[in-house]
């Protein structure tokens, strides 16, 4: 693995510091999610390009009420994804089908496009959250999160790796000629180290073996403002609209 | 007024986009270095606004149609820099995306529709409103600059129509692109446009321009940055300024609104004159023009606005949706960069 | 009877040759503030996990309250539990001390299993999180935020349970000088009779200013002097 790409995976978890959970349309992340997965599925599985431009066009919109900073680092990701899925698909456009080429990028631009903008507008920590809504054990919660901060601190620490056998490299060299064997055993080391320490740091809280997902991200309906009901509501609403139109084009 | 591919000679189109070339230097230098952050952004909604203002056809007895730029609104609102901006970006996603206008001649459609239009329309408003104005008499001297402005896009239009066939014919003395004269271009243009389309564009122009200082939005009323009096002659006539982010939520309801009520433009039965197709041209003329029959083709992503099998309407829609997104977010884009 | 009694403890690591801990004897009673200094690799931090049930002597007996901590008992959930809640220990390197989602969840962790209701656990960590200064970046991933930041919010998951025995191991590690101020404040504040505060140290001013008894260990693993000297050492 590149430190680059780690470092790119950070970024993308990054994104919770502009949580949306607390305004008074709060949606369920459940539901985003649910709609978002609907969405996917049903690109796929549409025979035409409809489907996926209708989709595009709202997601589009939504994209266009981001602040504008937000806004390259949005489609960048789609745009890259459907430009590799080009030059996949470059052979099917030779061999005499191009719509083939046309529908799979438009595909797979949509899904990417879906997929960022649900990340854009929840935060990880809620979409995980979200599982324990579906009655998931919360050990599982629990998981994703640890893999989650796992992930971005033992990213960074291998970046850090790297750039010191980069300062003591004089010549050019490849780092993962140089030392990545090294690399990857101290983080190995350090991952193992980091899971002790945690369990230490939660039995001196009193942790007594069986995890909870913390009460403070459980969000119930009744819970919820007039507001906020109904906009869930609404929301809920999307689903039979989204089949509706899918059936009907 | 978009005028397709092979209507006017390549060389033609040569000169006219040769013309724009600076002119868009100009521009984008003028607004890097005038225009506020907010207001760069603020050219999306603009371009948005001309693009749907463009899919509202109207139709004129004959059989042919035609529609608003809102040029000049744009040049009143945002300075004519900014308004050419706008429009060439709102032109080149009708000509890429959805085959309105051609990709050859969208030098010569920026010439006439973010070119000649927005400077002479704003040059006349400016003229109109030079001295501190009532709120009655602005609108009325928007009117007056957006119907001057339009016409004077149209005749530029029917200029390069009409100058082809004297300019371009084969050795049989047949002409190569457009097989119309001056002499039928010109009432032909001007026809439609001193009469219903300019009114169009009237009506089109003044009713946004009311909006936009009701809710505040007018807050960025701002003639390239030099004049604030204008500004602050806007909004506060009703006493209430609200803030101007609030004023571009309005603004943004209003361009939904808009696009929700675009497939009236379908109403409009029959094709604008000077953007047939060969076919058209063929049953019309009695021939078809040898640069025409195997000229440039593009094939865009959504011709005629239409999407797939879509019935006309959502195909409309959608193609509103796509193209007033995509300018908002292209103008975030550039402002961000801008800021930099 | 005193809180904490050390009884000719020693301590040694698997694999090692040598104690990190050698015969180490004391008692402390709340109300009282001690400071454990000594050159690196002393064993302070070695005798803070002892002191925090995380390590078990190899010789001679901790007690905590009165009662043995043996690792037998320790295994046992409610054993360790009830220890816990009593003895609050932070971590010398916040990074491996935090590990939920969020600052407000780290808060809320401590409480939640004490079994409080979820009112409760709402009105506490929110108190704490003014207290501390996190309600800006109550939402943000313990990961995503500063070194002072994470010692404050450690800080903050700690107390919440109001442990009776504190036991902070260098707590001004990677906090700027205003921060040392601030903390230094606070923890005068915390002093009270029924809470015993222990803090390993290297900051002389802030250590005199706090501690009114002290433990110097030497590089041979054993307390060097008896209080007394101890401070003359220190100050």
């Amino acid at each position: 693995m590149d430190p680059k790409f780690i470092r790119a995976l950070g970024n993308l978890l990054q994104s919770d510091s502009v949580a949306a959970g607390s305004g008074t349309f709060y949606i369920f992340p459940v539901q985003r999610l649910a709609l978002a997965v609907l969405c996917i599925l049903l690109c796929a599985i549409s025979k035409n390009a409809v489907f996926p431009v209708t989709v595009i066009a709202v997601e589009l919109v939504r994209t266009a009420l981001l602040p504008g900073d937000r806004i390259s680092e949005v489609l960048l990701r789609p745009m890259i994804a459907s430009l590799f899925t080009m030059l996949i698909m470059i052979p099917a456009a030779v061999t005499g089908y191009p719509s083939a080429f046309g529908t799979v990028t438009l595909k797979v631009f949509e899904s990417v496009l879906v997929l960022v903008l649900l990340n854009e507008s929840v935060s990880w920590k809620d979409l995980t959250g979200s599982f324990s809504a579906l009655h998931l054990p919360d050990v599982f919660v629990y998981t994703l999160d640890g893999a989650v901060r796992y992930l971005v601190i033992l990213g960074r620490f291998c970046t850090k790796l790297s750039e010191a056998v980069r300062i003591r490299t004089f010549r050019k060299t490849n780092w993962r000629k140089s030392g990545a064997g090294g690399i990857m055993g101290t983080v190995v080391l350090k991952s193992n180290e980091m899971t002790s320490s945690q369990y230490e740091a939660m039995v001196c809280r009193g942790f007594r073996g069986t995890y909870r997902v913390s009460p403070l991200r459980r969000r119930r309906f009744k819970d919820l403002t007039g507001r906020g009901k109904i906009a869930n509501i609404l929301y809920a609403g999307l689903f039979p609209v989204l089949l509706g139109f899918f059936f009907a084009v | 007024m978009h005028i397709p591919d092979n209507y006017l000679s390549p060389q033609t189109c040569a000169v006219l986009t040769a013309v724009m070339v600076p002119a868009w230097a100009v521009s984008i230098h003028k607004i890097r270095k005038e225009l506020p952050k907010e207001k760069v952004a603020m050219m999306g909604a603009a371009a948005a606004l001309s693009f749907i203002g463009m899919m509202f056809n109207v139709p004129l007895p004959g059989g042919t149609t035609g529609h608003a730029v809102g040029g000049t609104l744009a040049a009143i609102l945002l300075g004519p820099y900014a308004a050419c901006i706008s429009i060439s970006t709102a032109l080149l996603l009708q000509a890429l995306l959805f085959g309105d206008g051609g990709i050859l001649a969208f030098g010569a459609n920026c010439f006439n529709m973010a070119l000649v239009l927005p400077f002479i329309g704003c040059a006349l408003y400016r003229l109109l409103t030079r001295r501190a104005v009532t709120e009655k008499r602005r609108i009325i001297a928007a009117g007056v600059a957006s119907y001057v402005g339009i016409n004077a896009a149209a005749l530029c239009a029917a200029i390069e129509f009409g100058i082809q066939p004297m300019l371009f014919r084969n050795a049989a003395g047949i002409p190569l692109y457009c097989p119309y004269g001056l002499s039928v271009s010109i009432p032909a243009m001007m026809g439609g446009h001193l009469t219903i389309f300019g009114i169009a564009e009237v009506v089109f122009t003044v009713l946004i321009l009311a909006f936009c200082d009701r809710v505040g939005a007018a807050d960025f009323t701002v003639d390239s940055g030099r004049s604030v009096r204008t500004a602050s002659a806007g909004s506060p006539l009703r006493g209430v300024r609200k803030d101007s982010a609030s004023g571009g939520r309005k603004l943004g309801v209003l361009i939904a609104v808009l696009i929700i009520f675009t497939p009236v433009g379908l109403l409009a039965e029959g094709t604008a004159w000077g953007e047939w197709s060969t076919e058209e041209v063929a049953s019309a003329a009695g021939f078809t023009p040898a640069g025409m029959a195997k000229g440039f083709d593009w094939s865009a992503l959504f011709p005629d606005y239409s999407v797939g099998s879509l019935p006309p309407w959502f195909g409309y829609v959608l193609s509103a949706v796509i193209g007033a997104a995509v300018l908002v977010i292209l103008f975030k884009l550039f402002s961000q960069k801008t800021a930099r | 009877m005193s809180m904490i009694e050390l009884n000719r403890v020693s301590f040694r690591y698997r694999d090692e040759q040598e104690d990190s801990l050698c015969e180490i004897s004391a008692s402390m009673d709340t109300g009282s503030c001690w400071c454990v200094s000594g050159p690196n690799g002393c064993g302070k931090t070695t005798l803070f996990r002892i002191l925090a049930g995380l390590e078990f002597p190899t010789a001679g007996t901790y007690r905590c309250g009165g009662e043995e901590i043996t690792a037998k008992k320790m295994k046992r959930n409610e054993f360790s539990w009830n220890f816990h809640r009593r003895v609050g220990y932070l971590f010398q390197d916040s990074d491996t001390q935090l590990f939920c989602s969020s600052v407000e969840e780290e808060i809320a962790f401590g409480i939640e299993q004490l079994g409080f209701s979820d009112a409760e656990i709402r009105d506490k960590t929110d108190e704490y999180l003014e207290l501390f200064n996190l309600t800006r970046i109550r939402k943000k991933a313990p990961f995503h935020i500063s070194g002072g930041e994470k010692k404050r919010t450690a800080l903050a998951a700690i107390l919440v349970t109001e442990p009776e025995v504190l036991i902070l191991d260098e707590p001004y590690n990677n906090l700027d000088e205003d921060m040392q101020a601030w903390l230094l404040e606070f923890l005068e504040k915390l002093k009270s009779p029924e809470r015993l505060i222990l803090f390993a140290d290297h900051h002389r001013n802030s250590a005199s200013a706090l501690a009114d008894h002290f433990l110097y260990l030497n590089k041979h693993h054993r307390i060097e002097k008896d209080d007394a000297e101890a401070r003359q050492r220190v100050l």
